[in-house]
């Protein structure tokens, strides 16, 4: 694999594929018993007993503005480890992990999706169809940003 | 044999720093005592003492920025020891300052192993000029006794003060009318021993167990520097009735070939041999020698020798990072996580011998969990030691008389809790000096004596431990306090008519609030008590204020007493699993409709002729009103002098819960302090009550 190379797992989110990193990925699980938590932003399912440890788990089709429903037979939770904290996500289906030269890489347009390119590292077409590449760090990193607003709208009515 | 670069030998570098530490820490005691109590040849002399060995074992380290710095202490104090009347504020003041350096350099060679580096010509400076000064009157300086040169030379053992210098004579004739056993010890240690200056430095501290050393031939800098061939010889003054606990102590360090004492019986004998004991050959270095030697009492034994014959007071203590007994404890948390879900295994399929090997384990899961807990633990004093010397440094500089008495030292608790706690108590001890403790005038105008009185006591009750920081100052105004949560918008002026004192102290903690009239050096930025409280509360304790106004204040913190497994309630809401830790429920209870009341609104309930609030944790968790027929278990909590019920699902029994945080994703999720992976694998969330009986 070149220098200018990276690869990423493939996950089908609805009619979409998103990418995120392969060495963020930690591991791949079939469905776990999620334990919802009480009061805390829609998209955050609850957390999981990762093998001894507790992770969290979001929905993503729903943290990326997308319609939830990933509890298909292929469904499955992504965990990823981003600046050592650990995450699952729930996804459709994980169908394939790809290598992209950078050069395959675009900008992202400022919306894909429900997602604005900040949330983004690029897209890339691959077989004719388009690969969303997750920046997961920001993704993952704004959810206090979120709850604050989710608290000042429910105090506003 | 080429001397090792002792710095490199990480084992005698971990047992120096810890010995320094304990020495500088030693000396700063002490050197606050004097200032206290005033001078006093004890504490001159315990201060000599611990300047000494650091000097000894900083110059046989190679740290002599170190040593020259111990050794001018030792010079000042050697002429304070002679001459006490001259101690004034200004000496002590040097001295503290050169004991605060010596913490900094100690520091320096932790991080860089090097003592090189930093300036420290202004606290070796201050002790000269101040050495000098009280010298002036041709003070006859202690450091005398300390040998001057005499070149290293073979002796025969006759006459035994003879190579000592004359003023050892003077020594040690003042040690003999004390009634106190004097004479010379000599030690032979092997000529090819590896560094002879650190094993002559074992010897000497084994000696000063039980001796005080008057004198050495050759010269304290030679042995320091490891000139010497084999033989050692120390003037000394035994502690104990008779010499042979000594010889044998001295003989178990490993490279001492043969050691003998000596008596010595007055100026004009000049020592003699025939009641000396005699020149013990040890048969092999690791074997301890028992007592069949004439005149040696069969007791204390000194300790086992390890196998490589090593000193062993290196060997008493371990140092182990904590991270390494996280490691273990973690390990333990996955093991009783394993045993709960056989339990429920053993329980399920109604197994008799399953059950019983499977409480077996319990037990010793048990044990070990407790022998790990108590290798965490340490004694509060850890944490309160260093605030003599901040309480005086405060007095001085907010010109305040404060005294502070400390008690429950030996109170133990988590090692993580006392090294996240001592922030927290600094801010809380400055506040009390600032702001609670008042001027000796205005303290002697309401009738109260003229030095303030600062408590810290730390004492434990059931799962936790409990730190107070009190005074005796002014109190709390807690109109002044209420007036400013108004004005600051914390609390609307109806509302706050209604308010107990408890929750009027409580927006002290409000982050920005503060009363002081004037920002002072020292605290009233505002910034501080709310840091404190979020200390406390991250490590699941809670914090309260009493006050009486003008009788003084008392910060109260609660910690657990272990963080890592807790006993505790579980039950269910709307099915999911939740823990409530058992120390915080004072009693379950099944309620009826009748117990029922209601206040403007509120469902309220009836409990040992109170009124509590009632908590219904469905609508608080999922928004939906519990639906469930009567009667409805209630845990009741505490929270301080606060009581709620909670009202519940399901209660499921007591089990020993491990408590795994929720992690930084989950930072934001407010009324739980972690989670718990149950026995059958599923995770239930644990209750912060904090959060939920406000």
């Amino acid at each position: 694999m070149g220098i200018r190379e990276q690869q990423y797992v493939v996950m089908a989110v609805g009619v979409e594929r998103y990418g995120a990193p392969v060495e963020q990925v930690l591991s791949i699980e079939k469905r776990l018993e999620v334990t919802r938590v009480p009061k805390t932003l829609p998209f955050i399912k609850g957390i999981m007993n990762l093998r001894g440890a507790v992770v969290p788990v979001i929905d993503l089709a729903e943290r990326i503005g997308l319609t939830s429903g990933a509890s298909g037979e292929d469904s499955r939770i992504v965990v990823v480890d981003v600046d050592s904290m650990l995450v699952g996500m729930t996804v459709d289906a994980v169908t394939d992990v790809v290598t992209l030269d950078e050069s395959m890489v675009e900008p992202a347009p400022s919306i894909v999706g429900g997602l604005r390119a900040e949330y983004l590292k690029g897209v890339a077409k691959l077989d004719d169809r388009l690969l969303i590449l997750l920046n997961l760090s920001r993704l993952l990193s704004d959810v206090e940003e979120r709850q604050l607003r989710a608290v000042e709208k429910s105090l506003q009515g | 044999m080429e001397e090792v670069p002792l710095v490199q030998n990480e084992e005698y570098l971990q047992a120096f720093l810890e010995e320094s530490q304990e020495n500088v820490q030693t000396m700063g005691d002490l050197c606050l005592r004097l200032e206290q109590q005033g001078p006093s040849d004890d504490l001159f002399a315990a201060m000599f003492r611990a300047a000494h060995t650091l000097k000894g074992m900083s110059a046989s380290m190679g740290f002599t920025r170190m040593a020259t710095l111990t050794h001018r202490l030792e010079d000042l104090l050697g002429v304070l020891r002679s001459h006490p009347s001259k101690l004034t504020a200004a000496v002590t003041d040097a001295l503290f300052e050169g004991i605060d350096h010596l913490s900094v350099l100690l520091n320096q060679i932790i991080s860089t192993h090097s003592d090189e580096g930093t300036a420290d010509e202004e606290p070796i400076a201050q002790l000269t000029v101040w050495h000098a000064r009280l010298t002036e009157a041709n003070a006859n300086s202690l450091e005398s006794t300390h040998v001057a040169a005499t070149s290293p030379h073979q002796t025969s053992g006759r006459g035994v003060l003879e190579d000592f210098p004359e003023e050892s004579m003077t020594v040690a004739m003042a040690a003999q009318a004390e009634g106190l056993l004097v004479g010379v010890l000599t030690v032979c240690i092997h000529p090819s021993c590896p560094m002879k200056a650190v094993r002559a430095l074992l010897v000497l501290r084994e000696l000063e167990q039980m001796a005080d050393c008057l004198g050495c031939v050759p010269s304290a800098n030679d042995i320091q520097e490891g000139k010497y061939d084999s033989e050692l010889r120390w003037l000394v003054a035994l502690t104990g009735q008779d010499e042979a606990p000594v010889l044998r102590a001295i003989e178990n360090i490993s490279e001492v070939t043969a050691v003998r004492f000596d008596v010595w019986d007055g100026e004009a004998s000049g020592g003699k041999n025939d009641t000396g004991s005699p020149l013990l050959e040890k048969v092999e270095k690791t074997a301890p020698v028992e007592a069949d030697h004439p005149g040696i009492p069969p007791k204390r034994q000194s300790g086992p020798v390890s196998a490589d014959g090593e000193s062993v007071r290196l060997e008493r203590t371990i140092r182990v990072p904590v991270e390494r007994m996280d490691v273990l404890l973690n390990l333990l948390s996955e093991f009783v996580i394993a045993r709960t879900s056989m339990e429920t295994l053993a329980l399920a399929r109604d197994d008799a011998e399953l059950t019983e090997r499977v409480s077996q384990l319990t037990r010793i899961s048990g044990d070990i969990q407790s022998g790990l807990m108590s290798l965490r633990m340490v004694p509060v004093d850890t944490l309160f030691q260093r605030f003599p010397r901040l309480v005086r440094d405060l007095s001085k500089s907010l010109k305040k008389d404060i005294r502070l008495e400390l008690s429950g030292g030996d109170t133990e608790l988590d090692r993580t809790v006392i090294d996240e706690m001592g922030e927290a108590l600094v801010h809380l001890i400055r506040n009390a000096a600032d702001h609670g403790i008042e001027s000796a005038e205005q303290r002697l105008a309401k009738g109260k004596s003229a030095h303030g009185t600062m408590r810290l006591v730390a004492y434990s009750s059931g799962q936790n431990v409990y730190l107070e920081v009190s005074d005796d100052g002014a109190g709390i105004n807690a109109e002044t306090v209420l007036a400013k949560g108004v004005e600051r918008g914390l609390v609307d002026a109806e509302t706050a008519k209604t308010w107990k004192p408890g929750q009027i102290y409580g927006l002290l903690f409000a982050s920005g609030f503060s009363t002081a009239a004037q920002v002072t050096d020292i605290s009233g930025r505002g910034v501080g008590l709310d840091a404190v409280k979020a200390k406390v509360e991250s490590l699941s304790g809670r914090i309260s204020i009493d006050s009486e106004l003008g009788r003084g204040t008392t910060f109260r913190i609660q910690l657990p007493l272990t963080l890592a497994v807790l006993p505790a309630l579980l039950f269910t809401v709307q099915k999911d699993q939740f823990a409530v830790p058992l120390g915080s429920v004072d009693e379950v209870i099944y309620v009826e409709k009748s117990d029922l009341d209601s206040i403007r609104g509120e469902r309220m309930l009836k409990y040992r002729e109170k009124v509590l609030p009632l908590v219904d944790l469905s609508f608080e968790f999922y928004g939906e009103r519990t639906s469930q027929a009567f009667p409805w278990p209630v845990l009741i909590c505490r929270e301080g002098n606060r009581a709620v019920g909670l009202i519940v699902e399901n209660l499921m029994g007591e089990q020993e819960i491990v408590n795994k945080p929720l992690g930084s994703y989950l930072k934001h999720v407010e009324g739980f302090s972690g989670a718990t992976i149950l026995g059958d694998g599923s995770m239930g969330l644990i209750l912060d009550l904090h959060q939920w009986a406000v």
